[in-house]
């Protein structure tokens, strides 16, 4: 009997330490993480999916950028929807310059309806002149 | 027999305590000493460019925001405004601009961005003259002439600025109401036009739909 309570006894230290450990958070500020792998970097002249399985309903046809008369950036990008039912979209765009510095930040969210199986262009121009490289990102409209 | 109970009573009294343990294992806790209940509150900030919860046929920051930022790409890649060398002088104000809508809007919200957001990313390639402040101007040029005060730190001029192109504009809509639904139609409309000739150097529409659908005590 007695052997039965130490045992159980110590079972529930093992039990209630570490689950108190797992939540009782450290004081002071934690440091970032930069993780170094290629699905997480932003791929310059791409369009990244945020909303996961979206890029199975949604295909990016082509995408590229233009230099307008103003030397500013145009950017676009065709969608195509590839199901049987219509589909609203969210992109914008973030820009970069020439070391690959972010130096505008991403500009409107602009909303896309596309028809079920059809294509739509989206288009949009930075406000700067030194705009080399762009990053779209594409979402579900919530 | 008694021991036999005994013991019996003892294994259940474990096996409770031991489900006990797990059991708060799995709760999460406020651990930090920090309410969270106002992170659950109604007044929690959102995402100004993004559409609003509300889901209403109005116009909101959503669309205000996406005018703007759309109207400051489109005209600073116009080279009638946009000229190399010699920047253009403009004025971006309200005056005229017209809301023409069911729903109330203070067209100041949408100018007074479009005008900070352009003046910003145009750095220096469009001077921006302030005419809605021409009084607050003469009356200190008029000052600093008579002597009343010292010069500024600026130098002088003969004149205050004159402008080539001025902001003009409007929002209307087209509101249907039909089987519980009400569909609004926008459009936002903003032009710069030469003030020398009369001539639209600039012309864009910001256009979207939007549908709610109404409860019986609404409809």
């Amino acid at each position: 009997m007695k052997q039965l309570f130490v045992i159980s006894v110590l079972i529930l230290l093992l039990l209630s330490v570490p689950g108190c450990t797992r939540y009782y958070l450290t004081e002071g500020t934690a440091v970032g993480t930069r993780v170094d792998t290629p699905a997480t970097e932003a791929r310059l002249n791409r369009v990244g999916f945020l909303t996961k399985g979206l890029e199975r309903r949604i295909a990016v046809q082509n995408t590229g950028a233009d230099r307008t008369a103003t030397n500013t950036l145009e950017v676009w990008c065709l969608f195509r929807n590839r199901t049987n039912y219509d589909q609203q979209i969210m992109v914008r765009t973030q820009y970069f310059g020439p070391a690959r510095k972010p130096n505008e930040g991403p500009n409107e969210w602009q909303t896309l309806f596309l028809p079920s199986n059809g294509i739509e262009t989206y288009r949009t121009y930075s406000a700067g002149t030194d705009a080399e490289y762009f990053y779209i990102e594409v979402k579900e409209m919530p | 027999m008694n021991r036999i109970v005994a013991r019996k009573r003892a294994r259940a009294w474990i096996i409770l305590l031991v489900l006990l343990v797990l059991l708060s294992g799995c709760a999460t806790s406020v651990t930090t000493g920090v309410s969270q209940s106002a992170s659950r509150s109604s007044g929690k900030y959102r995402p100004p460019d993004e559409p609003s919860n509300i889901r209403s046929v109005a116009i909101e920051s959503y669309d205000i925001e996406s005018a703007c930022r759309k109207m400051v790409g489109k005209m600073l890649a116009n080279p009638l405004l946009n000229r190399s060398g010699q920047p253009v002088h403009v004025i971006v104000d309200a005056e005229y601009f017209s809301v023409q809508t069911a729903s109330r809007l203070n067209k100041n919200l949408l100018i007074d961005q479009l005008r900070s957001e352009l003046l910003n990313a145009a750095a220096g390639r469009i001077v921006f003259v302030g005419r809605e402040y021409a009084g607050m101007v003469e009356h200190e040029r008029d000052l600093k002439r008579t002597g009343a005060v010292g010069p500024a730190t600026t130098p002088g001029a003969a004149t205050t600025l004159g402008a080539g192109y001025r902001l003009g504009g409007r929002i209307t809509d087209l509101t249907n109401v039909g089987g519980g639904v009400t569909e609004r139609y926008t459009q936002m409309a903003f032009e710069m036009v030469d003030l020398e000739t009369g001539q639209i150097v600039f012309s864009d529409t910001h256009r979207f739909k939007k549908s709610q659908a109404l409860g019986t005590l609404y409809r």
